[in-house]
């Protein structure tokens, strides 16, 4: 299973909410998770984890990645995380700010790359609660049971 | 919110919970909230809340600033959907009318409760009868 994490600028709240959640996911279904890319650096991922609102920054860092890598790939189950990710949170209007995952993802298909992805969930909150990382991941995991068996 | 924390009664500080029977739609929660994911919609004959729940960040300002205590610091925090367009409560109010012209006026209909419960005896009238008003008396001035 291979794993993409994307920090689009966060603060790093939801990124420690996320570990906590991990751990008992880990914990829970009793085989450990893979270590996740902080890059773009293969077409096709299982799972995609975003935080943060989607700075410029972040941007033009994707951007360079994809086109190294061809400008296409699967991101597979999208899981955003966060209120800054779901909707931009309080940077939602702020200048170097895309506002969100929908609006990022916006700015990479306007510049032509080929973006798939099989589903998306938004977790909200600020931070979201890793009791809520734990249920959603599970259920990811529990209603693909072939995402499970790839894991040693 | 503060108040409420510092009492003690509320250990999670979910999303604000907001009574339609009693926010008369004055706007102030949306004027405070930092990340303006309430929107107060005047429409003619209705007023429309809005609340974007995926942008909220749960700091009660709104709890605070909500003059009628429409909103309470709610017990759910985590809201997951699937799609953005879930993460929206929206609420309907019918807005109140002028007691002199029966327009509608900004405010919704449970205006009329809260003024009669703070003892206040304010006409509720709409912006045009409270000009006409004020033109009224110009004009008597004038003529003196
Ligand atoms: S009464 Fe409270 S909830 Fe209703 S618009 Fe005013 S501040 Fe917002
Ligand atoms: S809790 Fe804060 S962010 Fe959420 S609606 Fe109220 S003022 Fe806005």
């Amino acid at each position: 299973m291979k794993i993409l994490y994307l920090n689009l600028g966060g603060c790093n709240g939801c990124d420690i909410e996320l570990l906590a959640g991990v751990v008992r996911v880990v914990e829970k279904i009793g085989r450990e998770l893979p270590s996740p890319d902080h890059g773009i650096r293969s077409r096709s991922y299982d799972i995609t984890i975003v935080t943060g609102p989607g700075t410029l920054g972040n941007l033009c860092r994707i951007v360079r990645d994809l086109e190294r890598i061809g400008g296409e790939v699967d991101l597979g189950h999208v899981i955003v995380l966060g209120s800054c990710a779901c909707g931009g949170g309080i940077w939602y209007d702020s200048y170097m700010v895309c506002g969100g995952w929908d609006m990022f993802l916006r700015e990479l298909i306007s510049r032509g790359f080929r973006i798939r992805y099989r589903s998306v969930t938004y977790v909200t909150g600020c931070p979201v609660r890793p009791e809520d990382v734990e249920k959603v991941l599970v259920q990811l995991l529990h209603s693909y049971p072939n995402l499970i068996s790839s894991l040693t | 919110m503060y108040r409420q924390a510092r009492k003690g009664e509320k250990m999670v500080r979910g999303y604000p919970v907001h009574d339609p029977e009693r926010c008369i739609g004055c706007g102030a929660c949306s004027n405070v909230c930092p990340t303006d994911s309430i929107n107060v919609d005047r429409k003619e004959n209705k007023i429309v809340w809005i609340h974007n729940v995926a942008r909220c960040i749960r700091c009660c300002y709104c709890v605070d600033n909500c003059p009628t205590g429409a909103l309470s610091v709610g017990d759910e925090y985590s809201m997951i959907a699937d799609s953005l367009d879930k993460l929206f409560i929206v609420h309907e109010l019918d807005s109140a009318r002028c007691t002199s012209c029966r327009d509608y006026v900004p405010y919704s209909i449970n205006v009329i409760s809260y003024l009669s419960d703070k003892a206040l005896k304010v006409d509720l009238k709409c912006e045009r009868c409270r000009l006409g008003n004020v033109l009224k008396v110009i004009e008597k001035v004038r003529k003196l």
